[in-house]
């Protein structure tokens, strides 16, 4: 309904040389109840079309300077929505049908008739009420699909979550005394179920992933600041394996745009990975450095490496390369899919090395920022 | 665990209170476990510890019981019934200063959590289930002192 009352009074832009045709066109337009603005060439009109948003243009296709089909050309990338129509002279019924192919909705000759214009111009903004209606139903579907998962990650962890919270009231001898048996196998209970919620964490988050939103929150980052975060929150971890770490960076790195959030995701899981698959008192090395029109990020081990016929499948999806359950390391098997992941949405790119009892290298490389001169 | 500290200014509560033993806290959750595991830890802390199973309960044990500190569950029948309850207790001007802790299921560390944050801003923390028994005294204490 508020739709519909929306485009009974729309904003129409009208495009043409001739003051004539734009007077009377707003004229006639302004009686039918629209707000109608006009411009007397191309350039002017690509102006106004971004102050005044328009649901429907005008455009005359012939007219001195900018081309009517240039400018048709130039709205419809600024805006595939809005409705174009274009004023075109007897002779060229073939450049109109030109237009069409180029994003005009619809074509009126002149000379038209009062009649004739107020018909086109009403049925070209039934089109873009349409339009607008599909386009806000498309994003409730992404809502409705976006509170679906949020709400199923919500069901899935809650009995979860009860279930721990009673098992750590039992440890704390809330219910009663507890023999350690029964508290060793509590904890070992615990320790699982508290392992399966990250898991549901972290599959719900890559499930729902968004690069588009993602890119919203874009801002210039350092990756050496990024490295020597996630080290410090690491440190603990390898000092328990004994495992050195260290950063090699190059001086005034570029700076690259992304997401600080999702960065912080790989940076954790490339070094933790380095830490958790290392042998005691193995080492770590991050590295980071230009390269061409890239910042590369490197996290080199000298850990239990990877074999040879399991490479290509480590970024998989709950893909572990030691998938027994006795494993010594336990994991989800997400960790560099959403690496992988992240990286893909920031234009970069991932590669590994390993050599199987040797060690293994993670290789990334994210476009640095170019700030452009003025002029160039 | 993540928490954010409410927006509200405290400073005008000069009363310092040192001694928290008796005061009563109101669970909101329609989660029967969940209201018996945590009343279980506050009770081994010394406060007293009344329930409600839903929002409207809530509200009601509210008005009849005047509690020191609420702890609400955000997801209970309706997907954010946590909040509404928030927003009457905010309306009410005998419960507008009341400590309020806010305790949910949902996963609030992934980045990339579409989830309204704004909706819990209104409390003085917002805690993730499972709360270990230590953190959660912590943050009541912090919340009633």
């Amino acid at each position: 309904m508020e739709l519909i009352m929306l485009l009974e009074k729309a904003n129409v832009l009208v495009i043409d040389d001739e003051e004539i045709l734009r007077n009377s066109c707003k004229k006639i337009l302004t009686e039918e109840g629209h707000v109608v603005r006009w411009a007397e060439n191309g350039d002017q009109g690509l102006e106004v079309f971004k102050e005044f948003h328009p649901d429907l243009v005008l455009i005359d296709l012939k007219m001195p300077g900018k081309s009517g089909m240039e400018v048709l050309e130039e709205l419809e990338s600024e805006d595939p929505d809005v409705i174009k129509i274009v004023i075109t002279g007897y002779p060229t019924v073939s450049s109109a049908l030109d237009a069409m192919k180029k994003g005009a909705y619809d074509f009126i000759p002149k000379p038209f008739s009062p009649d004739e214009l107020v018909l086109i111009v009403t049925r070209g903004l039934e089109k873009r009420r349409l339009l607008i209606e599909k386009r806000a139903l498309l994003i409730g579907q992404e809502k409705i699909r976006r509170n679906m998962i949020s709400l199923v990650s919500h069901e899935l962890r809650a009995p979860i979550a009860a279930t721990v919270q009673y098992l750590e009231v039992i440890l704390e001898g809330m219910a009663g005394e507890v023999s350690s048996e029964a508290e060793d196998l509590i904890r070992r209970c615990d320790e699982r179920l508290r392992e399966m919620l990250e898991l549901i964490n972290k599959w719900i988050n890559l499930a729902v992933f968004d690069p588009i939103k993602m890119a919203e929150h874009f801002e210039d980052v350092n990756l050496s600041e990024m490295a020597l975060k996630s080290m410090e929150l690491l440190k603990s971890s390898a000092a328990k394996k004994k495992v050195r770490l260290s950063l090699e960076a190059q001086k005034n790195v570029p700076v690259i745009m992304g997401s600080k959030i999702c960065l912080e995701e790989v940076f954790n899981n490339l070094i933790g990975n380095a830490i958790k698959y290392n042998r005691k008192k193995g080492r770590v090395e991050v590295k980071i450095y230009e390269q061409e029109n890239d910042v590369c990020f490197e996290v080199n081990d000298n850990g239990i490496g990877i074999e040879k016929e399991n490479l290509p499948r480590i970024f998989d999806e709950f893909y572990r390369v030691d998938g027994r359950r006795n494993s010594p390391i336990q994991g989800s098997g997400l960790g560099l899919a959403i690496v992988k992941t992240m990286v893909d949405a920031h234009g970069g790119a991932i590669s590994v090395d390993s050599r199987f009892g040797k060690g293994t290298s993670f290789k990334i490389r994210l476009p640095k920022v170019i700030h452009l001169e003025k002029g160039s | 665990m993540i928490d954010f500290y409410r927006p509200f200014d405290r400073s005008n509560r000069t009363e310092v209170i040192m001694n928290l033993k008796g005061k009563r806290i109101l669970i909101i959750d329609d989660d029967p476990d969940f209201v018996r595991s945590t009343g279980m830890i506050l009770k081994s802390a010394g406060y007293e510890v009344l329930e409600a199973f839903s929002g409207k309960e809530g509200l009601e044990k509210s008005k009849a019981e005047n509690p020191d500190l609420y702890i609400i569950d955000l997801m209970m029948e309706t997907y954010s019934e946590g909040s509404r309850v928030v927003e009457a207790l905010i309306e009410d001007e005998n419960t507008r200063d009341k400590p309020r802790i806010m305790i949910t299921s949902v996963d609030l560390k992934g980045p990339w959590d579409s989830y309204p944050r704004d909706e819990w801003l209104a409390c003085d923390f917002l805690l993730q289930k499972p709360v270990p028994p230590a953190e959660l005294l912590k943050y009541v204490e912090k919340a009633i002192a």
